[in-house]
């Protein structure tokens, strides 16, 4: 299926491979063991030859990005000729970059332009990489993080809550506080209930009512801290009160739905709401209301 | 009050820190008992110089073990951080 | 494909984990609260129960949340060389970058005249109409040729005195002179005038708001305080009169006032809070007296030393009580220490830096000529004691900064390298200050069981770390609102 970009989409992105170099214990689309990248090179000339002028922000995701090597600079480089002045999202695990000149080539091919939104699930290396299923992941991240910021992108950290790290997010926060502080936003992010997040759900699931309270310290710390931080995925009636006014509407509008309860909350039309994707629904779900 | 420390459990180096770190607070006198042992006399002292100066030495005891071990990755830390174009640059990772 | 299990991923990384043949970082400790605060090279801390240290060095750790944060904040590592030593020796220059910097602190002792005659005067001041004590403008020229080849970009030229206020032109003059050198330096460069607001005339205040001029004066607390502190009896009216005068004039943030506690303020720690809140000011700067120039006849500076730390604490505790109340007041030494504590970047604050803060960050122009490292180098001078000149504003930029007296005084400006201040846990936090053990112990290196500025720092550092430890809740927020 090839999603065409459209202007008003809040989600342009260009699915560069569903190769990995990572193995998350919770991911949502499982890596593909095959060579898929020229298929999927084809596919994206096709979007943007057809896309339309003036998209401010193209996505580049995977898989892995990185995974293309030197063609991600080719890609990068075709992006910025047919959208000059947009910003160019990067979903990436880092490793690549830690690398020096492999990070500076990227950053320039996008002409300053980019942000790197790139998963940190851990400050403890030996939980990233069991959690990235990988020993070695996180030196790889955290090297490539700081050297993508010092190629001059924006580093979004992104730390997808599961088993594993909840109880540590604030330990998290402390870590970016003190070694990652130029960070252009750290986004806590809910898990997507499907792939291996579902597959695997008794050992990596955990419910955002019970990591709310953690939520909270972390987000808080930052804040206080006065880095940018922010909540994805996760419903406002999930969150503590004090943590709402971090929350985005973060799930791509093509995923995005609502429960029946959503109906009377009265805080509907700012909540990020469910991922259609999910194969179950989160816990306690429901309608916020003043009168309550 | 006079305390006999044995040399071969606090070397002369960590002995050394104890007494001048409790030097505004006792008047201590050093004195080689034998070969091991060493006498540490604070004439007048009540019984606290006692728990004072074995406090001291197990502290500063423990700090001179983080330092001997870490006497190597300490030097390559500061040289990458201040020594400029070595193997261990700080430019492989942000400014 | 086969898919992943995370048990299968978890049992192939379970070697690791349970692996306690860890290598040690450098780190230092020290015991507060019942409690061990693990203080690593970059500043970071960790704070553990009793017994951490000898467990963690007898390698008697239990794979938990301790252990996992002392291996993510760089107290122990997996490897000999910790595999992040490039972010770690980043890190390590960020704190000390300073030192690349170049001088950034000039201070120019425009004269040593004076119209006030306080009791503890720090600046070995003269009567006001004492001849041969002014800048003469040749060296203010040289002066200020050697402020523009410093490397720094950043260029802060502070007027001190005596009193610089009574040689408006002399100010005039240099700054106009500092200006014409930069077109082609184009450095920025800030302004600082110390001066005790009692003689501001409307053409030096018109200079100070078209350069940006900060105007530094000394406000001691409440009126009776103040005059008594002054051996007047109407300073503290015309230093408020002087206050306002000067926000009018130049904008009210571009005024500041510093405190300096005699004996006699050691009883009012509420009162100074106060008089500082209602005079307008948002901030304040505990300081004790300084032993130098005519401050040094004082007597007894021990027992000053203990209770200008109790009056510390209490005005500390006043001052976050009113931050909870909503009123937002900062102590600027406590931020200065907290930053350092708290955060990753280093304070930029001179007086507490290892190597110190004088010659890497201060250049101090006597109004002879003499260059000095700091302001209190030169006010050992007044008392006969060259000790810390470094030349004069004839000599060459390299002679005076690189010169056989600066080297001399290097061997003792690095904490790192002083007894008692290397083996202690609180050194990322403080500073050396060969100046203060010169004038105060008898030479540069000094004696630190002994240090009066020691046993005060010390002291000041170790009730901000305990009341991290103890009120974190309470405390943290208003700790961090500081430090933006």
């Amino acid at each position: 299926m090839i999603r065409d970009f459209d202007i008003s989409s809040n989600d342009n992105t260009l699915y560069a491979t569903g190769r990995c170099s990572n193995r998350c214990v919770f991911c949502c689309e499982p890596p593909v063991q095959h060579e898929d990248t020229e298929a999927l090179w084809a596919e994206n000339m096709l979007v943007l030859q057809r896309a339309p002028d003036g998209v401010p922000v193209v996505g580049i995701s995977g898989g892995e990005p990185a995974v293309l090597g030197e063609r991600l600079i080719e890609l990068l480089e075709i992006v910025g000729r047919r959208f000059p002045r947009a910003d160019v999202h990067l979903l990436t695990n880092g490793r690549a970059f830690s690398n020096l000149s492999y990070a500076r080539r990227v950053v320039q091919a996008t002409r300053g332009r980019l942000v790197a939104g790139v998963p940190l699930h851990s400050d403890y290396c030996c939980d990233h990489d069991m959690i990235a299923g990988v020993a070695g992941a996180f030196d790889e991240t955290v090297a490539g993080i700081c050297n993508l910021a010092a190629a001059g992108a924006a580093v979004e950290l992104r730390v997808v809550i599961n088993r594993y790290n909840y109880m540590r997010l604030r330990d998290i926060a402390l870590f970016i506080h003190r070694n990652l502080p130029f960070a252009a936003l750290t986004a806590f992010m809910a898990m997507e209930r499907v792939g291996l997040a579902s597959d695997n759900a008794a050992e990596v699931w955990i419910e955002p009512c019970d990591y709310s309270g953690y939520l909270a310290g972390a987000v808080d710390f930052l804040d206080q801290w006065h880095h940018p931080v922010a909540v994805y995925n996760v419903p406002l009636c999930l969150l503590s009160p004090g943590s709402r006014r971090f929350a985005c509407r973060s799930i791509s509008d093509w995923k995005q739905r609502f429960a029946s309860e959503c109906d009377r909350c009265e805080l509907r039309a700012e909540c990020c709401g469910l991922f259609a994707t999910s194969t179950e629904p989160f816990r306690n779900i429901h309608a916020i209301c003043s009168s309550a | 009050m006079k305390v006999t420390v044995d040399r071969r459990i606090y070397p002369e180096s960590v002995i050394s820190k104890a007494v001048y770190s409790l030097c505004d607070r006792y008047s201590i006198a050093r004195m080689l008992a034998s070969e091991h042992f060493e006498e540490l006399e604070a004439p007048g002292a009540g019984p606290s110089f006692e728990a004072d100066l074995l406090q001291a030495l197990n502290d500063y005891k423990l700090r001179q073990i983080i330092a001997d071990e870490t006497r190597d990755v300490k030097t390559i830390l500061y040289a990458a951080a201040f020594g400029g174009d070595d193997t261990f640059s700080a430019d492989d990772v942000q400014d | 494909m086969p898919r992943l299990s995370a048990a299968t991923i978890h049992s192939q990384l379970m070697m690791s984990r349970t692996d306690r043949n860890y290598h040690l970082l450098p780190f230092n400790f020290v015991r507060l609260c019942g409690r061990e605060v693990l203080v690593n090279e970059l500043g970071d801390m960790i704070v553990a129960p009793a017994g951490t240290v000898e467990r963690i060095v007898e390698r008697r750790m239990e794979d938990d949340g301790l252990y996992k944060s002392l291996m993510s904040n760089f107290f122990i590592s997996r490897e000999a060389i910790p595999p992040l030593s490039g972010l770690y020796a980043a890190r390590l220059h960020e704190r000390k970058s300073f030192i690349d910097a170049g001088p950034a602190l000039h201070i120019f002792v425009l004269t040593l005249r004076c119209n006030q005659n306080c009791r503890y005067c720090h600046a070995s001041s003269r009567v006001i109409d004492s001849p041969d004590c002014t800048m003469s403008v040749t060296v203010l020229d040289q002066a200020v040729a050697l402020m523009m080849q410093s490397p720094s970009r950043e260029i802060t030229m502070e007027f001190q005195g005596g009193e610089p206020s009574l040689l408006p032109e002399l100010i005039r003059h240099a700054i106009l002179r500092a200006d014409e050198l930069n077109r082609r330096a184009c450095k920025t460069i800030h302004y600082v005038l110390c001066t005790n607001c009692v003689n501001l005339s409307p053409g030096l205040l018109e200079l100070c708001a078209e350069y940006g001029v900060v105007i530094s004066t000394s406000l001691d607390g409440p009126w009776w305080l103040h005059n008594a502190n002054r051996g007047t009896c109407d300073s503290h009216a015309r230093v408020v009169a002087g206050i306002e005068k000067a926000r009018a004039a130049v904008g009210h943030d571009k005024v500041s006032a510093l405190m300096t506690a005699s004996r006699l303020s050691l009883d009012y720690p509420r009162e100074i809070v106060d008089e500082y809140l209602c005079r307008g000011f948002n901030s304040i700067f505990l300081r004790a007296l300084n032993p130098y120039g005519l401050a040094a006849d004082n007597a007894d500076w021990a027992d000053y030393t203990d209770r200008f730390v109790e009056f510390y604490k209490q005005a500390l505790e006043y001052i976050i009580e009113l931050n909870r109340r909503g009123i937002f007041i900062v102590e600027e030494f406590a931020s200065i220490v907290l930053k350092k504590i708290l955060t990753p970047g280093g304070s930029g604050f001179v007086d507490l830096q290892s190597p110190s803060g004088i010659i890497n960050s201060v250049l101090a122009y006597n109004y002879d000529g003499g260059v000095y490292c700091s302001d209190e180098s030169r006010m050992l001078a007044e008392r006969g004691d060259d000790y810390f000149r470094l030349g004069c504003t004839a000599d060459g930029y390299e002679s005076i900064v690189y010169g056989p007296r600066a080297k001399k005084i290097a061997q003792t400006w690095a904490a790192e390298a002083l007894a008692g201040c290397s083996d202690c846990a609180l050194r990322p936090y403080c500073g050396a200050d060969p100046v203060r053990a010169y004038s105060t112990q008898g030479n540069a290196y000094g004696h630190r069981p002994t240090s009066l500025q020691c046993r005060k720092h010390k002291a000041i550092i170790e009730h901000l770390i305990s009341l991290i430890i103890e009120r974190a809740d309470e405390v943290l927020p208003i700790f961090s609102s500081w430090t933006a």
